[in-house]
């Protein structure tokens, strides 16, 4: 016989014939996978937008900073200029949508008052977390891929250390998803978050390395790139490729985890604490 | 009391009431209907200016920093000079064109999806007043934003303009055309995803190829092709002369020539397509 709902799990059933209410144990698995399934799906929906339109516009980079400084800018290190840019660019493509993609679907569902249908189901802070971080990361890594494939199209990316690579993509995606989560729930506009991005995430990204060695600049843009958490990732990463650093690799990896760790323990004690979220 | 007795031997109607004495013939071209028009395009710009001049001017210092910066070891010779000078006005006139683009074709979009584009349609406003008060404050909010991008220059990379009012005349017809291309996409759009793919897939790229950043001379085949047959290059082109006095690809007068040119088309198109009401009445 055919049960009448095959997706439904079996319920335990009271002694008057009612199913019981589910039984969440430690970690609420449905519930977690259900909102990382929406994130996904989210932006799967406009792909045309959130994954298309990101790679032509990071190719555009390319093809630009390459026309403009390929012809004077032969080199970076012993590297060939264009080997140079093409990790970097990806990175940046990564981080900015990653950050695009919590910060968004927070501050749409606070906009349109849907935030509650996040809010009032069973799903404690933390799996909150983990599910719109799953999501940015699973939009940045994605775009990262397809910038990948198409830059190494034109300039062939050799791969030093695939380990690096996969560590600093998943490591800075997670950054900036946390990001765009707690600029999500702080903002109440979208002009908060406009300002935020222009001014905030934008600059970082830009001014981190990625079109140029750390080296060769002036002490005073080298110390701020110190003080920029993008350069470590946008470093280590490039280091996959290229076997080449700016900065000491260690140190990019303990920076990686503990801001990781620290922006992870803010979103959950906001989340927590209900702030601009619940009334 | 003279006054008293002639306004009540003249009207006892309401201020604003019809009054058939009144003469409502409008001219050949509405100039109130006009005014009004731009006035308000204008207040909006202001309402937005930190979108609309601030954001960019941080964006395109950034882009310099980011090339200054990428020049490296070339940075301070004369080759990586000449790459930041040629830089300079390819910034200016980058956010020039895209502002004149976004301005409108946000207003448009922005009033069909809240349904205010029915009081416009409604106003005795013809196509030829409308159109033309949007190409202006497009015209008026590149260069704004423009000078803005140049203001923050004259901090970085300090450099006299060679012709003020050739580079004034290159930034406003530039701004028009994107503008008037502004009006197009804000009528044909019936999505903010439409008017994003317009704008992501078409005018950003032809805009940073159109000279921006770097010599068109320089590119591969077809995209050197493409972006000669732009109108924006020639803006940037022409405004890259004026500024720095040398190094035109076309005669500044060609050039001009088919900016008017360009600008005269659109803006026919743009009425044609206004008074006919395509996709914004039933």
């Amino acid at each position: 016989m055919v049960p009448a709902f095959p997706t439904q799990p079996r319920r335990a059933m009271s002694s008057h014939g009612f199913p019981m209410p589910r039984r969440i144990g430690a970690v609420n698995w449905i519930g977690l996978y259900t909102l990382t399934r929406r994130e996904v799906r989210r932006f799967l929906k406009v792909w045309v937008q959130t994954v298309a339109a990101p790679v032509v516009t990071t190719l555009l980079f390319y093809a630009v900073f390459a026309l403009a400084l390929g012809g004077v800018v032969r080199t970076v290190g012993d590297v060939p200029f264009l080997v140079f840019l093409g990790p970097g660019l990806v990175m940046m493509s990564i981080a900015q949508n990653a950050f695009a993609n919590t910060s968004s679907s927070v501050l749409v569902s606070k906009v349109q008052g849907n935030i509650v249908d996040v809010l009032m189901p069973p799903l404690s802070p933390g799996e909150l977390v983990t599910a719109w971080v799953t999501g940015g990361v699973i939009r940045g890594l994605m775009v990262g891929l397809v910038t990948a494939i198409a830059i190494s199209l034109f300039v062939p990316m050799g791969v030093h250390a695939p380990l690096f690579i996969l560590f600093h993509a998943v490591a800075a995606a997670m950054m900036l998803s946390l990001l765009g989560l707690l600029g999500g729930i702080w903002a109440e506009k979208f002009d908060h978050m406009a300002a935020v991005t222009n001014f905030v995430v934008t600059p970082l990204a830009f001014l981190s390395g990625t079109f140029y060695s750390i080296e060769t600049v002036p002490p005073l843009f080298q110390f701020i790139a110190h003080l920029n958490p993008f350069f470590y990732f946008i470093d280590g990463f490039r280091y996959g490729f290229i076997g080449q650093t700016d900065g000491t690799l260690m140190t990019g990896l303990a920076v990686m985890v503990g801001v990781n760790l620290a922006l992870w323990l803010w979103a959950w004690r906001l989340l927590t604490t209900g702030y601009k979220l619940k009334a | 009391m003279p006054d008293v007795a002639a306004q009540a031997t003249m009207s006892t109607r309401p201020a604003g009431a019809y009054d058939p004495g009144r003469n409502r013939r409008i001219a050949a071209f509405h100039w109130p209907g006009f005014v009004t028009l731009l006035g308000r395009e204008l207040r909006r710009v202001r309402k937005l200016a930190a979108m609309m001049v601030l954001a960019p001017a941080i964006m395109a210092a950034i882009y310099f920093a980011c090339f200054a910066l990428g020049l490296g070891v070339q940075r301070g010779t004369e080759a990586g000079d000449q790459v930041l000078t040629f830089l300079v006005p390819g910034l200016i006139m980058l956010s020039v064109l895209l502002r004149a683009a976004e301005v409108n074709g946000f207003s448009i979009l922005g009033s069909k999806l809240d349904g205010v584009m029915l009081d416009q349609l409604m106003a005795p406003v013809g196509a030829r007043e409308v159109v033309t008060a949007y190409a202006l404050s497009s015209s008026i909010t590149g260069v704004v934003s423009g000078i803005a991008i140049w203001l923050v220059s004259l901090l970085i990379w300090p450099m006299p303009v060679a012709h003020p009012l050739a580079a004034l005349f290159f930034a406003g017809a530039g701004a028009m055309i994107m503008g008037l291309i502004g009006v197009l996409t804000g009528i044909v759009s019936d999505k903010w995803d439409h008017m994003a793919a317009w704008f992501t897939f078409i005018f950003v790229p032809l805009t940073f190829l159109s000279g921006a950043f770097a010599p068109v001379d320089a590119m591969p085949s077809p995209l050197r092709e493409v972006a000669m047959a732009s109108p924006m290059f020639y803006a940037v082109d022409g405004f890259r002369w004026a500024m720095l006095g040398t190094g035109e690809h076309q005669p500044p007068l060609q050039a001009a020539a088919i900016l008017v040119a360009v600008c005269a088309l659109l803006w026919a198109v743009a009425g044609a397509l206004y008074a006919r009401g395509w996709r914004m009445k039933a």
